[in-house]
């Protein structure tokens, strides 16, 4: 018996890709990295804040009633010369959000209280905008308590009195087993 | 002869068939924009670990003025020129924090701050005063500050240095 083989109507249009699914992971993969990538903020300047602190508190994703104060080392940095090598040499730099304070610069180079005072008005402003007393003081871990401790009079003059140290929680220790878990009461 | 021959062409035989042409929606320029949106947030997108922090409270500037009830514990930090770290609670005997091994180190120094409080009956109100040098590094005051924090002591006052 003779079997009739029929031409389907596909193979007569020509072999064609189908677009659809590609595109669905495409604007899968999009979507995906537009959420966990966070977009590099004004405020996130580039250092290495202090690490291996275990019990640092993660902010929650919808908090966003705190501003940033900074204190950075310039990015001109040649990366060759070691972070450790420059610190007490280089002057950081300060930043109130987007706000930068070089201290190399005039006025501020001649009266460091005025930085401290700029510093403290620029702060409050922030306060003020962001409707909130909650500072992330986020500054590079090479730097020095002197260097920092700018900052911190700041804060303190502009009545600021929650500051949140930032710092990494990789790098943690094994918990110790005789007081982990265990607090002052 | 050639004139009448194209026009001849021209002149349509027949009713008109009709038009198989459909809207389509071009994709591939679609698919272009796609991947360079996907190649550019590939190439911008910075990935670091989420970022903590410890939460501390600065004095008021009245309250320096007023005399403290207890006095407070003094924790004194030191960084050496060779990187390590030197840490003296109150009046004990200086204890040294090797730069190699600072988890063990300062882990053992919130064993000491813990035993000293529980020692002299001390609450976790009681102050404490960190003293640092102008030249003691922020990461060496962070992780002793960290060693309070995890001891749930977070009356800290970071002193004003010279």
């Amino acid at each position: 018996m003779k079997k009739n083989f029929t031409v389907c109507s596909s193979a007569r249009r020509g072999i064609q890709f189908n677009l659809t699914p590609m595109i669905d992971v495409v604007f899968i993969l999009i979507t995906f990295f537009m959420l966990i990538c966070r977009t590099i903020g004004q405020e996130n300047y580039k250092m290495t804040i202090p690490d291996e602190c275990s019990e640092a508190v993660l902010p929650e994703q919808s908090e966003d009633q705190a501003f940033t104060v900074s204190v950075f080392l310039p990015a001109s940095l040649p990366a060759s010369v070691p972070a450790e090598a420059t610190t007490l040499e280089t002057n950081p730099f300060y930043a109130v959000r987007a706000e930068v304070f070089d201290p190399q610069t005039q006025p501020y180079r001649d009266n460091p209280a005025l930085l401290i005072e700029d510093m403290a008005r620029q702060i409050s402003r922030a306060a003020m905008k962001k409707e909130a007393d909650r500072v992330h003081l986020r500054a590079d871990k090479n730097l020095t308590y002197g260097q920092v401790q700018l900052a911190l009079q700041a804060l303190a003059q502009a009545q600021i009195r929650t500051v949140r140290l930032a710092a990494y929680r990789v790098g943690q220790s094994q918990a110790d087993p005789e007081t982990s878990g265990r607090e002052i009461q | 002869m050639m004139t009448m021959a194209t026009q001849a062409s021209r002149i349509p035989s027949g009713p008109r068939p009709p038009s198989r042409i459909r809207m389509q929606l071009s994709i591939v320029p679609m698919i272009d924009v796609v991947f360079l949106l996907l190649v550019f947030f590939l190439l911008t997108a910075s990935f670091r670990p989420r970022e903590g922090f410890l939460p501390t409270k600065l004095p008021r500037q009245s309250d320096a003025a007023e005399p403290a009830e207890l006095e407070p514990v003094t924790i004194r930090v030191l960084t050496l020129p060779n990187g390590d770290c030197q840490i003296r609670i109150g009046t004990q005997n200086p204890r040294l924090i090797s730069a190699d091994s600072l988890a063990e180190g300062f882990s053992q120094l919130k064993n000491a701050i813990y035993h000293l409080f529980v020692q002299q009956g001390r609450t976790t109100e009681n102050p404490i005063k960190l003293i640092p040098t102008s030249r003691t590094k922020w990461d060496h005051v962070v992780k002793t500050y960290h060693c309070l924090w995890q001891l749930n002591l977070t009356n800290v006052i970071f002193a004003i240095v010279e």
